[in-house]
């Protein structure tokens, strides 16, 4: 039996991340109470795939599950995502009767701050909000994970933050899943292999964002003993969907509710996990429909 | 692999981990351009004996809910920091007619007065009551110079007045002509729709910029 360690979380400040991480709450309703729609849906699209990449990633750095015995460890991962140009602008057409109809390229939630005016008949004009601007999204999730029986491993997620701060809003992140290991059915593997699923749930804001995200799939890793630490690339392969409603006030103070298009995508990861003593690290590629990077600490036993 | 290499890479997994949680400026500011949209709404009553009418008027205070809607922001948004603000459209909506047994066609325009000027800001004709009963808001095609006299109240705004603008229709023609047997009598309301755009700062996360 091998006590191992894993990714090392430190929850006070991964709760001071998370709050940072978000954008507020207020803020985002500020920009989308101008939109109803399809405007306010293209322009929340970027959000959307990067939170829900963000969600899918960092769930773990190994396939190496033991058979039995208590392994506890708590971690965080850092999971961020770039945006592209693409991602910046979105189809946007005019709304509220402004004639004539026109379409133009408007920032998204995370393009250009600068807002997009469009001359219309007789001296009226329309006016596209500006976007916060962002080269990255990225959250952080503390986690736990806890095995092991018959070669199987638990892992939850979980924040909930009332901050009180209408700037900020609440936040919260629910998951849990399982992971099972699928070498130890077979006779000295080269490799570990692993299989298993995610289930989670985000929420910003009263009801901003709700959002659901479940995956599976299996991964594989090579442990590489190295002097005081152990080296371990991992890749993994898995089927990702994820589901985000969004609802807030117009300038009208009428409710809009938005439901946005579940979203599915085969997602490949490619990492490497560092280990020594109690403390471990790692860092990984994901790619997917919108590919990203996480890192992550953790500790245990 | 060679174990020096190995030590490198997990010195290299660790330098990265602690540039990015420590040596970052994680919180960059931000000045974005926030778009605040205004809808006025003016109910009017028409109880009218002939084809050549002036009906009531109705006032807004362009002031009073846009200084609302900039000091809802943390903080608050001032006028002075506004970089522009216009008419963006218009429309009317027939929301009650007394039917006496046959339609009623109208001609004639809706006013917009703002100080001592007074301008044109629709002009409608042949309108069908039937038809627009029911349709829910109609938009108009707005005159050039009602929406230059709107949006030159709303620089005043800008400037620090409070601008108060008037509006009425007027009936030049109407099909059949209204008797005092046989009275033209129906609601419309009016919907005025503006925007504001401001630039609003805050700070957002940002690892990679």
């Amino acid at each position: 039996m091998v006590a191992r360690t894993r990714c090392l979380a430190v929850p006070a400040c991964a709760t001071m991340v998370l709050l940072a991480a978000v954008p507020a709450s207020a803020q985002i309703e500020d920009l989308i109470s101008a939109y109803t729609g399809a405007n306010a849906e293209g322009y929340l699209e970027p959000l959307k795939l990067a939170i829900g990449a963000d969600l899918h990633s960092a769930l773990f750095c190994s396939a190496y599950i033991p058979e039995e015995g208590l392994h506890i460890s708590l971690e965080a991962g850092l999971m961020t995502v770039l945006f592209s140009d693409d991602d910046r602008t979105f189809k946007a057409t005019t709304e509220m009767g402004f004639s004539p109809e026109t379409t133009v390229d408007a920032p998204t939630v995370v393009g250009s701050g600068d807002a997009i005016i469009v001359e219309g008949h007789g001296g009226t004009a329309f006016a596209f909000p500006g976007g916060l601007n962002l080269t990255s999204f990225s959250l952080v999730a503390p986690q736990l994970r806890i095995g092991s029986f018959k070669g199987t491993e638990a892992l939850f997620r979980y924040m909930a933050i009332d901050s009180g701060d209408v700037e900020v809003g609440n936040v919260s992140l629910l998951g849990y899943g399982l992971r099972h290991s699928i070498s130890q059915y077979m006779t000295d593997p080269p490799v570990d292999l692993a299989a298993g699923f995610m289930y989670q749930t985000f929420n910003l804001g009263d009801d901003l964002i709700d959002a659901t995200a479940f995956t599976f799939g299996v991964q594989v890793s090579k442990r590489i003993p190295s002097g005081f630490a152990v080296i371990e690339p991992y890749a993994g392969l898995s089927y990702d969907t994820f589901q985000m409603d969004v609802a807030y006030d117009d300038e009208d103070d009428d409710p809009v509710s938005l439901e946005f298009n579940s979203s599915s995508t085969a997602h490949l990861t490619l990492g490497l996990h560092a280990q020594a003593s109690i403390v471990s690290l790692y860092g990984e590629y994901n790619l997917a429909k919108q590919s990203g990077f996480a890192f992550g600490m953790g500790f245990g036993f | 692999m060679s174990n020096k290499m190995r030590r490198i890479i997990a010195l290299l997994v660790v330098l990265g981990l602690a540039v990015c949680i420590t040596g970052c400026n994680l919180l960059h500011d931000r000045v974005i351009d926030v778009v605040l949209r205004n809808t006025y709404e003016m109910d009017f009553e028409e109880r009218e004996d002939s084809a050549d009418y002036v009906g009531d008027s109705e006032e807004i205070d362009v002031a009073e809910d846009i200084d609302d809607a900039l000091e809802s922001f943390d903080p608050p948004l001032d006028r002075d920091d506004i970089t522009d603000a216009r008419l963006l459209s218009a429309s009317y909506e027939v929301t009650w007619l007394e039917d006496p047994g046959h339609d009623w066609e109208i001609s004639g325009r809706i006013w917009l007065q703002y100080g001592r000027d007074e301008e044109v800001l629709v002009d409608y004709s042949g309108e069908s009551l039937y038809d627009a009963l029911g349709a829910g808001e109609i938009y108009a095609d707005l005159n050039p110079s009602g929406v230059d006299l709107f949006n030159e109240a709303l620089d005043d705004f800008r400037g620090g007045q409070d601008p108060i603008l008037t509006f009425w229709m007027n009936s030049d023609d109407c099909t059949p002509a209204p008797s005092a047997s046989d009275s033209l009598k129906f609601n419309w309301t009016a919907h005025v729709y503006m925007y504001v755009v401001s630039p609003f700062s805050l700070e957002v996360f940002d690892i990679f910029e």
